[in-house]
């Protein structure tokens, strides 16, 4: 019963607003008197995979709801390269991606911080970068139809991580973790040939608090690679990890400035502004903008998810 | 051949058929689940998450009426053909036999 709910609420995320509830019940209906058919026929009431199978043959929640909307966009170049299902999605991210950049812009162009080639330049990375996210995630979806949107947050406990998940997730996080690392001792990591500029004690002092959040994901991901069935772990995983985000964020918040100039020079006063460019895109750009509310969202989010699993975990002991 | 293009073709072919399937069978007033059964015992195969977004469609263009009502202690949806839904169809009816008739004098 349970599965069904969760399966109709993901259904409801993603359909437009206004008729969702008529929706939602005319298609709850539907899977209830598939079930009743089934357990008719079989005599006796369904296992969890039996209703998974119906909700499998049902369909991937997204492409159920995406067929309510009138206006079924896609982005083909050849072949499709962002279906309708995702486009809706696509532009809304583009739409709030450039509001936050011409924010940026309107901001760093009062401070003489940015010219116009760069503005350009930035707007094209946003464009490219959005639609190359999405591109791959289309991509994903049609090559892991099942594993990719097709999980119900309640469902979460059904469903093992597949290796592939685990194995990216491994790789993206080792990759940040040696940057990370290295980049206290060596800064041209960040600041490129600006040799000038370092970064400041406070900004240093997060160094470890941050390695050792990623050191979490870190070990989560391993332990998945060998015990994909481990579904709880990836959540308790997620709440910690994006409440010590939200302190560390905090601390950062306190150790404003992160960036100094390291020796005064011919130079100072280039790479004074220099500084304050990084600064004010560490702390305007990432702080106290959307990386808090990322790992507000994020814990909001997983916390929810960690709850329903819980009271999946009761209500599953309760009917063995 | 092409697979892909097989489907896209059979599945246009399929789009004008399945809205005459759908129109004749909501003549008697029906829900969702039966219609959809109904449909199946005749042959015409129509997954649900393809059935319901029509359904809702040709209710928004007028051919269709539906009313909630309980049935088996649940909330159904019952559809069934509106006067402008029957004249359409009627018409949709006379276009079918005739495109029938000269398929049949080509193949």
């Amino acid at each position: 019963m349970e599965i069904i709910d969760a399966y109709l609420k993901t259904i409801k995320l993603y359909l437009p607003m206004g008729n969702r509830e008529d929706i939602i019940n005319e298609l709850a209906d539907e899977l209830y008197s598939q079930k009743e058919e089934k357990e008719i026929k079989l005599g006796c009431s369904l296992n969890e995979t039996e209703l998974e199978s119906i909700l499998l043959k049902f369909g991937d929640p997204l492409e159920v709801a995406s067929k309510y909307r009138k206006n079924r966009f896609s982005i083909t170049f050849g072949r499709q390269l962002i279906s309708p299902e995702l486009f809706t999605y696509y532009i809304w991210i583009l739409l709030f991606n450039t509001l936050v950049t011409t924010v940026w812009i309107i901001f760093a162009f009062v401070n003489n911080a940015v010219n116009v080639p760069m503005i350009l330049l930035s707007v094209i990375i946003q464009f490219f970068t959005v639609t190359f996210v999405f591109i791959l995630i289309d991509l994903f979806r049609r090559k892991f139809p099942r594993d990719w949107f097709f999980i119900p947050s309640q469902m979460v406990p059904l469903i093992p991580i597949p290796y592939w998940k685990s194995i990216t997730g491994l790789i993206l996080w080792i990759v940040f973790g040696l940057w990370w690392m290295l980049l206290p001792r060596f800064q041209f990591l960040l600041f490129g040939s600006a040799e000038n500029l370092k970064l400041t004690a406070g900004f240093l002092s997060l160094n470890l608090p941050v390695l050792l959040l990623l050191s979490i994901g870190i070990v989560q991901r391993i332990t998945n690679i060998f015990q994909p069935n481990w579904t709880l772990l990836p959540l308790v995983t997620r709440v910690i990890a994006n409440l010590g985000g939200l302190l560390i964020i905090y601390f950062m918040y306190k150790a404003y400035p992160y960036v100094i100039i390291a020796n005064v020079s011919a130079n100072t006063l280039y790479y004074q502004n220099l500084a304050e460019v990084f600064n004010a895109i560490i702390y305007r750009g990432f702080v106290v903008t959307w990386l808090w509310i990322f790992f507000l969202a994020n814990l909001i989010a997983n916390a929810i998810t960690l709850y329903h699993y819980l009271k999946w975990l009761v209500y599953s002991k309760n009917i063995q | 051949m092409d697979k892909d293009l097989f489907q896209n073709l059979r599945l246009e072919l399929r789009r004008g058929y399945l809205i005459i399937a759908v129109l004749a069978k909501v003549r008697i007033e029906q829900y969702g689940y039966t219609l959809r059964k109904s449909l199946n015992e005749i042959g015409v195969d129509i997954d649900e998450s393809s059935l319901y977004p029509m359904l809702r469609r040709l209710e928004s263009q007028g051919l269709l009426v539906s009313e909630w009502r309980e049935e088996d202690k649940r909330k159904k949806r019952f559809y069934r053909l509106s006067t402008d839904g029957e004249t359409i169809l009627n018409q949709l009816l006379i276009e079918w036999k005739n495109i029938n008739s000269s398929l049949e004098g080509i193949i």
